[in-house]
């Protein structure tokens, strides 16, 4: 693990709460740190991430959440779409043509999460959109998602629209 | 000849008058606190970076108390684009920092030598609040070296560029530290180091743990001025001001030993003193 290397950001950062960047535009709610890069090209191409929290986000994180995860507490939330590249063919794992959004208590399984820590839940679900394709991972901790909680995140996603990229 | 000997004599003592009044004005200016450091940059500034000067002593610091701010936007020295919530009702220290100006190189080292306290479980008997969270704010890629703060930036510290920040908060110059609680500034001001900052950190928080402090106490916040010694944080409690947290206190306090805990009077005692106590007043 090790801190997102990455295209140097070109764009201007304006009107908070608002934050657009390498194809995401987040409004975000209060409360939440917010993360959006790409990894340094090394071997091949490499995609935008998108990181989204309700506790500090740190400088080293992995791009499921490791060096986030392990800190949550009750009621912290994680949520990070990671972009796989432009949808070319159509495939199983993206069928989906629409965000997953709002989730719901049922989306969300222990057995989903990268890193099983007790307490979490996790939802991991792939789908395209703006001809990107992308996977939505969240994490809550606490015992189950409930409906403040979930509420949070929902509100989070809601407030995300996801547009066109493209490698420069 | 003599009339060209004469002028040079002349200019002799102009220049010798000149430099004894810059003397004795460098001399004033440190008597009264203000540290007058030539801002030089690390090398591999960007055209059009600058360095800020330092600036220190009372006086500069209460500008930007009261106000809120929701966020620090901006991007990372790593090339991410930032949003660091201020509003989650945690305790964050803003550190302003430059890669150039001469006394932020010992916040960049002391930073980087930091210990950061784990976040505090839910119902343990430690300090009640969460440690606050340090985010090192610089001016942006425009008018900052990305790798210059690339290079300084600690691995395990947030640092985002944001010269909107600066501007919120109208932070003089660096160094500067500013402290907020649910997105309101509570404390600002400038320090000669990081350590500095910590140890007077610390001791607030464990004033508002004893709930005797005087920000604890009537829910104001305090300025901390610790540029000047003099003047460092009320304790509440007439303690030595400005004096940096020892690791001795510091390494007890981690342990969740408190000023008051029990266990440093020992079981025959029974109840530790009270706050006032502790203090020196007398019982009701």
């Amino acid at each position: 693990m090790s801190a997102p290397t990455g295209e140097a950001f070109s764009g201007a950062v304006s009107g908070s709460p608002r934050l657009e960047a390498l194809g995401f535009t987040v409004a975000v709610p209060p409360g939440w740190d917010l993360r959006i890069y790409r990894r340094r090209p090394g071997g091949g191409e490499t995609y935008p991430i998108l990181h989204a929290a309700t506790l500090p986000l740190p400088p080293n994180r992995g791009d499921f959440g490791g060096g986030v995860v392990e800190r949550m507490r009750p009621g912290d939330l994680f949520a990070a779409v990671l972009d796989y590249g432009p949808l070319r063919q159509p495939t199983p794992l993206f069928a989906a043509t629409r965000p997953p959004w709002p989730l719901r208590p049922s989306d969300f399984r222990p057995s989903v999460l990268h890193r099983a820590l007790g307490g979490q839940t996790g939802t991991q679900r792939f789908f395209c959109a703006a001809g990107r394709k992308l996977c939505l991972y969240a994490v809550l901790a606490g015992a189950r998602p409930g409906g403040t909680t979930l509420g949070r995140l929902n509100e989070l996603l809601a407030g995300l629209t996801i547009g066109p990229w493209s490698p420069p | 000849m003599v009339a060209e000997g004469a002028l040079l004599l002349l200019l002799l003592l102009i220049v010798t008058g000149l430099l004894r009044s810059h003397a004795e004005i460098l001399r004033a200016l440190h008597a009264l606190g203000a540290d007058v450091a030539i801002a030089e940059r690390h090398g591999h500034g960007s055209p059009g970076s600058r360095a800020e000067p330092v600036t220190a002593g009372p006086g500069t610091g209460s500008a930007s108390e009261g106000l809120f701010l929701d966020a620090v936007v901006g991007v990372t020295p790593s090339g991410e684009v930032a949003r660091v919530a201020l509003d989650g009702g945690g305790e964050v220290l803003l550190v302003f920092l430059s890669s150039g100006c001469r006394t932020c190189a010992a916040f960049w080292e002391g930073l980087r030598r930091r210990r950061p306290e784990p976040r505090a479980a839910p119902g343990t008997g430690t300090l009640p609040s969460d440690p606050p969270d340090v985010v090192v704010v610089t001016r942006d890629p425009s008018e900052e070296s990305v790798a210059g703060v690339a290079a300084l930036a600690p691995p395990d510290v947030v640092v985002v560029m944001s010269s909107r920040t600066w501007e919120a908060l109208a932070v003089p110059g660096s160094p500067y530290v500013a402290e907020l609680r649910g997105g309101r500034v509570v404390g600002s001001g400038v320090a000669a180091s990081w350590q500095q900052v910590e140890g007077l950190v610390s001791r607030a928080r464990a004033d508002r743990h004893l709930g005797g402090g005087a920000a604890s106490g009537s829910g104001r916040p305090r300025t901390t001025r610790p540029g000047d010694g003099r003047r460092g944080a009320d304790t509440g409690g007439g303690a030595p001001s400005a004096r940096p947290i020892s690791s001795v206190d510091t390494a007890l306090l981690d342990a969740g030993l408190t000023p008051g805990h029990p266990s440093l009077y020992g079981v025959t005692l029974g109840s530790p003193p009270s706050p006032e106590r502790r203090r020196g007043s007398e019982p009701a």
